[in-house]
């Protein structure tokens, strides 16, 4: 009997062991943390760029606020999240949905180029990554830490740069991802997509979107 | 602007109806945003006044056939004598290009404008592979704790025997 009480022992604390190795392997959230989340800001209705009072943090420097004309967005810079990006110019792919960077280049955001550019009347849209096997967090993984009031640079080809502030911040659901984020304004406005909320392990796709949405300020 | 005369019943009579076909720039119709995406709103103002020997318009009529829309959308009365807005959501369905619906006023003025729809995307971006969600209720993690709570419940199995024995 002493025999059997010591193998049951041994595999006792082997299962332990074993157990708690593979429990903390299983856990990959112990390098990173989540992506972060906008706090439930219902961004659509919240507030209309150009209306109402502006929020603080003054530009840098002087900027002209008439309308840009079109001009290739080529690089960006969000310093309250610490990003500067290269922006390239992609289009819809044929399952309809917009071309991305590939996630090799996980610190290269993308220009939705069918639609307006950075400073144009109308909504300007970038992409950017948010997290790649690569890197781990890639270029957009802080954006749902951006408030109202926060500021976006975006440099042209023609080497205008073009100034918005962030009015919203918005988690959506993928499969409820409302048009209206594509929705043009008369006054330019830019609007940064990138993915968050649950990551979904059976389809390896998160289930939402996280939308920035920036008002122009003006060209400088 | 050009003018275009089209003949239209009326009381039995034939009269002309004066349309207005004109560049952008000097349009009676204005459109915003334009280009507009689909699935989203646009809004569509006129001004019946733009030819004036056509008299006051009390009402004007949006044709939204072209744009997949119901045939005959109601404009409200403007800020303005002879002006009339309306705003309506585009078909998420609506495809790419240019369209030019009729606007038709009460006082016999029809014009149109020129709307572009650009494409948007149709299905959300997958930006991220899931590097850094968690994953706390993983395969390996579930078993993990199985095999960690099946050595517990050995290991207090024997404890308590052991115990029992001691107490005898």
């Amino acid at each position: 009997m002493g025999v059997v009480r010591k193998v049951i022992i041994a595999l006792a604390v082997a299962s332990m062991a074993t157990g708690i190795g593979l429990a903390v392997l299983g856990n990959r959230t112990l390098r990173w943390a989540p992506p972060p989340r906008p706090p439930g800001s219902a961004a659509l209705g919240a507030r209309q760029p150009g209306a109402g009072p502006r929020p603080s943090a003054p530009p840098a420097r002087p900027y002209r606020p008439q309308p840009m004309a079109r001009s290739r967005p080529l690089a960006l810079a969000i310093p309250a999240i610490g990003v500067r990006a290269r922006i390239i110019s992609l289009g819809l792919a044929a399952d309809g949905s917009a071309r991305l960077p590939p996630l090799a280049t996980p610190f290269v955001t993308s220009w939705y180029a069918p639609g307006p550019a950075p400073g144009q009347r109308g909504t300007a849209i970038v992409f950017g990554h948010v997290d790649s096997a690569a890197v781990g967090p890639a270029v957009f993984y802080n954006l749902g830490r951006l408030r109202r009031g926060d500021l976006i640079e975006v440099t042209l080809a023609d080497r205008r740069t073009a100034l918005f502030r962030v009015y919203a911040a918005e988690l959506y659901q993928k499969a409820r991802l409302p048009a209206a984020i594509y929705s043009y304004t008369q006054w330019p406005t830019l609007r940064l997509i990138t993915c968050g909320g649950t990551f979904d392990h059976r389809t390896r796709h998160y289930l939402g979107n996280t939308v920035v949405f920036a008002e122009y300020v003006g060209q400088g | 602007m050009r003018l275009v005369q089209r003949a239209a019943p009326l009381g039995g009579l034939l009269v002309p109806v004066i349309a207005l076909s004109a560049p952008a720039s000097s349009s009676p119709v204005g459109i915003t945003p334009d280009p507009a995406a689909p699935g989203t709103s646009t809004t569509f103002s006129v001004d019946c006044a733009s030819l004036t020997a056509a008299g006051t318009a009390t009402s004007a009529t949006l044709i939204g056939t072209t744009l997949g829309l119901r045939a005959h959308i109601s404009m409200q009365a403007g800020p303005q004598s002879n002006e009339f807005v309306t705003t309506v959501v585009l078909p998420a369905g609506i495809q790419p290009g240019r369209y030019r619906p009729d606007i038709d006023c009460g006082n016999g003025v029809s014009a149109s404008g020129t709307l572009t729809v650009n494409p948007v995307p149709a299905v959300a971006p997958a930006t991220g592979d899931g590097a850094t969600a968690t994953t706390a209720n993983g395969p390996l993690t579930a078993i993990g704790l199985g095999l960690l709570g099946g050595g517990l419940v050995a290991a207090g199995a024997v404890l308590g025997r052991r115990l029992r024995r001691a107490r005898d």
